[in-house]
C-alpha cells in the first residue's frame, strides 16, 4: 500500500518549471530519501506535499484519497530553515503549534511535558525561544514537528545543525517514530544519512524525477566491479587480461597487501576468487558498491551531458 | 461540520497568540498609559510655557518728546518703563550700548499726536507682547486726549455707552421645530479628533502588522505555521488579533476619560454650589439643572445636543473599515519584503494617501458642503477620516449609507486582494519585489 502517490505533477513558477511531470510513490512505513542538487525543486514538491501550494496540474494522494482538511494535520513539518517565535515561552509554543494541528490543549500539555524529558529540555519550558541554544532551539522544532502524531512526517535536511551526539539521538528518534508506524520522507544532501536510513530515494534533477528506487539496488545496478582484496603478501598483485585489472595497490595498514581491482565484464566473481586465491595468499574479498554520493554526482553529471 | 469547526478554532487559536504577544508586551502597556498623557502635554504645553515665561521684569527706556504721554504707561510683571527723556532721541544708540538691562528703547515724537507713529529700537527682534502693549497703552492716552479736545462734559459717558458688543449664537431647530443650540463646530472638532485617532491607529498597528509579519517570514516559522492552516487564517488572525487589541487600548482610555471626567464633574458641580445635589442625585440630571443662561449652562447644552449614538455609531464603522482596508495592505506589502526597511517603497503611497485625507479632512471643517468634502467623503480610503468631519453638518442618510457601503466592499475586495499577495509574498525569499511582480500574484 502506497501512502503517498504523485502523479505527474506539474509546477510552473515566473520563468521556470519547479517541477515537470513528476511521479513518485511512497509506500506506508517506508523511510524515503528526496535527493537533489540545490534549486531541482524538491522544497516545491515538499510544499505540494504539505498543502502550502498547489500543483499546475496532476494530482497527490494521500492514502489514495485526494488531500482534505485532515491531511494537513496528519502531516508534521520539519523546514530546513528552522524557525520558531523567538519572544514565546518554549512549552506555550510547542502547544500552540500542537493545537494547530488539532490537539486538545490538554493532550497537547501532556505530549509537550513527556517530550521536553526525554530530551532533557524540561528546565527551559518556561524560558523564551530566543534564550535557548541552537542546538536546544534545534530539539524543540523537531518536538513541535512530531507531537500530534502525524502518520507522515517530512524531514529537510534534518541533522544540518546538530552535533554528532544531538544527530545521533535525532536518529534514534525517527527510527523509533517509523517503528511506530510513521511513514518518514527525507529531503537532504546528506547521502551518508541516506545510505543508513533509507530505504527508498527519489533523485530529482532540473524538476525531473531522473532516479527512483530501493536504495541497496540502485547502488549495485551503479556497480562499477569494483572489489576490495586483502593480501598476505608483499608483492603487489599483477592484472590478467580478460579477467580483471588492477586499479590501485597500497601496502596494508596491518602489513600485506591492500589492493582495488576492477573485474572485467561477464567475469563471475567465484571464478575471479578461485583465481587469485590459487595466485596469492588471498585474505580478504569484498565488492565495493559505490556510495550514494557517487550515485548522486554520476547521475546528475550525466543528465549534464545529457543535456548538452 | 466538523471541518468548519476546525477551521474556527484554528482562527481563534491564531487570534488568541496574536493579541496575547502583542498585550503581554511591556511597550504596549507603555503606550497604552503615554499616549493620553502626550495628547494631554500637546494640548497643555503652549499654555504652561507663556505661564512660566513671565519670570522676569524687562527694562524699556522711553524717550517721550512729546513730554507728556510717559505718564500713560504703566508698568507691569513684564515690563518696567523709565523715562529718559533727557538722554534725547539722537543719542540712543550709544546709551543703548552703554546700558545694562535695557531691553529696548521707545522714542515717542513730538508730533505723535497728528502722525501717530512710534519706534522701538532693541538688538534683538522686539516680542510682539511689547509692541501690542506700547500701542494699546498710546492708543487709549491719545483718543482720550483727543475725546478731551472736544471740551464737551460727559462726552467719554457717551462713548463707552454707544460702544455695542454683538454677540452672534447659532441656532438650530431640529425635528419637532424646537430650538437646540447648534454645536456643530464643537462635534465636527470631535469628529476630527476620533478621525485623528482612526488615523493614529491604523498608522501605529498598521506597522505593527506589517512587522510582525515581516518577522515570521525572516524567522522562518511562517512555513511551519501554513503547513497547519492556510494563509488567510494566518493573514485574518493577525488583522483580527491586532484590531482588538486596538479595541483594547481604546476601551481603556475611555473608562479612564470617563473616571476623570465623573470625578472632574462632581469637583465642578460642588464648586458651582451644588454639591448636595450631586452627591445625593444623578450627576447627568445636576448637570441639565445647572444648564440654566450661565456660560456653564451653554456649555453644558452644546455637549448635550450632539448626537453621540451616531457620531459614535459612525466612528465603529469607520474605524473597521478603514482599519481592515488599511491593514491589510500593510500585512500585503509586509509579505513582499525581507525586512522592514526594505517596506518603504510600498508604504509611502500609503502613507501619502493618509496624510491626503487627514488634510482634506481638516479643509472640510471650513467648507463641509463642498465637492472636496463630498468626494472625499464617498471614495473609502479617504471616507474614515474626512466623513467624521462632516458628520455634524447633517450629511443626507443616502451619502452616508453610500459610503459606509462602499468602504465595506472596498475593504473586503483589498483584503481578498491582500490575501493572495500574502499567500505568494511570504514564501518568497531573497528577492527584490516590485509593484509589478506584486500585480502579477494577484493573477
Amino acid at each position: 500500500m502506497n501512502f503517498i502517490e504523485v502523479k505527474n505533477v506539474v509546477k510552473q513558477y515566473a520563468g521556470h518549471r519547479a517541477l515537470d511531470d513528476v511521479s513518485l510513490s511512497v509506500p506506508k512505513g517506508c523511510v524515503y530519501g528526496l535527493l537533489g542538487p540545490n534549486g531541482a525543486g524538491k522544497t516545491s514538491l515538499i510544499r505540494i506535499l504539505n498543502q502550502i501550494t498547489q500543483p499546475d496540474s496532476g494530482e497527490v494522494l494521500f492514502n489514495g484519497k485526494p488531500a482534505d482538511v485532515s491531511t494537513m494535520r496528519n502531516i508534521g513539518y520539519l523546514p530546513e530553515e528552522r524557525g520558531l517565535y523567538k519572544k514565546m515561552k518554549v512549552a506555550e509554543q510547542i502547544i500552540y503549534l500542537a493545537r494547530l494541528k488539532g490537539m486538545s490543549r490538554n493532550d497537547a500539555a501532556t505530549e509537550t511535558e513527556m517530550w521536553l524529558r526525554r530530551f532533557d529540555l524540561i528546565e527551559w519550558r518556561n524560558k523564551k525561544l530566543e534564550a535557548l541554544s541552537k542546538g536546544m532551539a534545534q530539539k524543540v522544532q523537531f518536538i513541535s514537528t512530531v507531537i500530534h502524531h502525524p502518520e507522515l512526517l517530512i524531514f529537510d535536511e534534518p541533522f544540518s545543525g546538530f552535533d554528532p551526539v544531538n544527530a545521533e539521538q535525532l536518529k534514534h528518534e525517527i527510527l523509533r517514530l517509523k517503528d511506530e508506524g510513521a511513514t518518514i520522507l527525507f529531503s537532504t544532501h546528506n547521502m551518508a544519512s541516506v545510505e543508513e536510513v533509507c530505504e527508498r530515494i527519489t533523485l530529482i534533477n532540473h524538476a525531473k524525477v531522473v532516479l527512483e528506487g530501493n536504495v541497496t539496488d540502485i547502488r549495485r545496478s551503479h556497480s562499477k566491479h569494483l572489489y576490495d582484496i586483502h593480501l598476505c603478501q608483499d608483492a603487489p598483485p599483477a592484472p590478467v587480461e580478460g579477467l580483471f585489472n588492477v586499479e590501485s595497490c597500497a601496502p596494508g595498514k596491518a602489513g600485506g597487501i591492500d589492493a582495488e581491482i576492477r573485474l572485467c565484464e561477464g567475469v563471475a566473481k567465484r571464478d575471479a576468487i578461485a583465481f587469485i586465491n590459487s595466485r596469492y595468499e588471498l585474505a580478504g574479498f569484498s565488492e565495493k558498491l559505490p556510495t550514494m554520493n557517487e550515485v548522486f554526482i554520476e547521475t546528475v553529471q550525466q543528465n549534464k551531458e545529457g543535456e548538452r | 461540520m466538523s471541518n468548519a469547526n476546525n477551521n474556527k478554532s484554528r482562527l481563534s487559536l491564531i487570534i488568541q497568540r496574536e493579541y496575547m504577544s502583542i498585550v503581554a508586551r511591556k511597550s504596549f502597556i507603555v503606550m497604552t498609559i503615554l499616549i493620553p498623557l502626550i495628547s494631554v502635554a500637546c494640548f497643555a504645553l503652549p499654555g504652561l510655557l507663556t505661564y512660566f515665561n513671565t519670570g522676569e521684569q524687562q527694562t524699556v527706556a522711553v524717550v517721550d518728546e512729546s513730554g507728556r504721554l510717559m505718564k500713560s504707561f504703566k508698568n507691569t510683571d513684564e515690563y518696567k518703563f523709565d523715562d529718559i527723556t533727557p538722554v534725547g532721541s539722537k543719542n540712543i544708540h550709544e546709551f543703548y550700548s552703554n546700558a545694562d538691562n535695557v531691553y529696548a528703547v521707545l522714542v515717542i515724537p513730538a508730533n505723535v499726536d497728528s502722525v501717530p507713529k512710534v519706534n522701538i529700537y532693541s538688538n534683538n527682534a522686539v516680542k510682539n507682547s511689547l509692541t501690542n502693549l506700547v500701542e494699546e497703552c498710546l492708543c487709549s492716552a491719545l483718543s482720550d486726549e483727543r475725546v478731551k479736545s472736544y471740551g464737551v462734559p460727559g462726552l467719554q459717558q457717551m462713548i463707552d455707552n454707544c460702544r455695542v458688543d454683538v454677540a452672534v449664537d447659532s441656532v438650530k431647530w431640529n425635528d419637532e421645530g424646537d430650538e437646540e443650540r447648534s454645536s456643530a463646530i464643537f462635534a465636527s472638532i470631535l469628529g476630527i479628533i476620533l478621525a485623528m485617532l482612526t488615523y493614529m491607529f491604523v498608522l501605529m498597528y498598521g506597522a505593527m502588522i506589517m512587522n510582525s509579519v515581516v518577522e515570521e517570514k525572516t524567522n522562518r516559522i511562517v512555513e511551519v505555521i501554513v503547513s497547519s492552516c492556510r494563509p488567510i487564517e494566518l493573514m485574518l488572525g493577525k488583522i483580527i488579533g491586532v484590531g482588538l487589541v486596538g479595541f483594547t487600548q481604546i476601551a481603556i482610555w475611555v473608562i479612564f476619560l470617563g473616571v476623570v471626567s465623573s470625578v472632574l464633574g462632581i469637583a465642578l458641580g460642588s464648586m458651582a454650589g451644588i454639591g448636595s445635589a450631586v452627591s445625593s442625585a444623578d450627576s447627568a440630571a445636576a448637570l441639565t439643572a445647572l444648564a440654566g443662561d450661565s456660560e456653564f449652562g451653554e456649555i453644558i447644552e452644546i455637549l448635550l445636543s450632539v448626537n453621540y449614538f451616531q457620531l459614535i455609531s459612525c466612528f465603529i464603522l469607520y474605524f473597521l473599515g478603514g482599519f481592515l482596508l488599511y491593514v491589510s495592505l500593510f500585512a500585503a506589502f509586509g509579505s513582499a519584503v525581507d525586512q522592514p526597511s526594505d517596506a518603504s517603497q510600498f508604504t509611502t503611497p500609503i502613507m501619502m494617501i493618509m496624510v491626503f485625507a487627514l488634510w482634506a479632512g481638516i479643509a472640510c471643517m471650513e467648507n463641509p458642503d463642498g465637492s472636496l468634502a463630498f468626494w472625499c467623503s464617498i471614495i473609502p480610503f479617504t471616507s474614515p477620516i474626512v466623513m467624521m468631519v462632516r458628520l455634524p453638518y447633517d450629511v443626507p442618510f443616502w451619502e452616508l449609507a453610500l459610503s459606509i457601503i462602499l468602504l465595506f466592499a472596498t475593504a473586503l475586495a483589498i483584503t481578498a486582494i491582500a490575501a493572495r499577495i500574502y499567500r505568494t509574498g511570504i514564501l518568497m525569499y531573497g528577492k527584490k519585489v516590485s509593484f509589478k511582480d506584486i500585480l502579477k500574484w494577484i493573477k
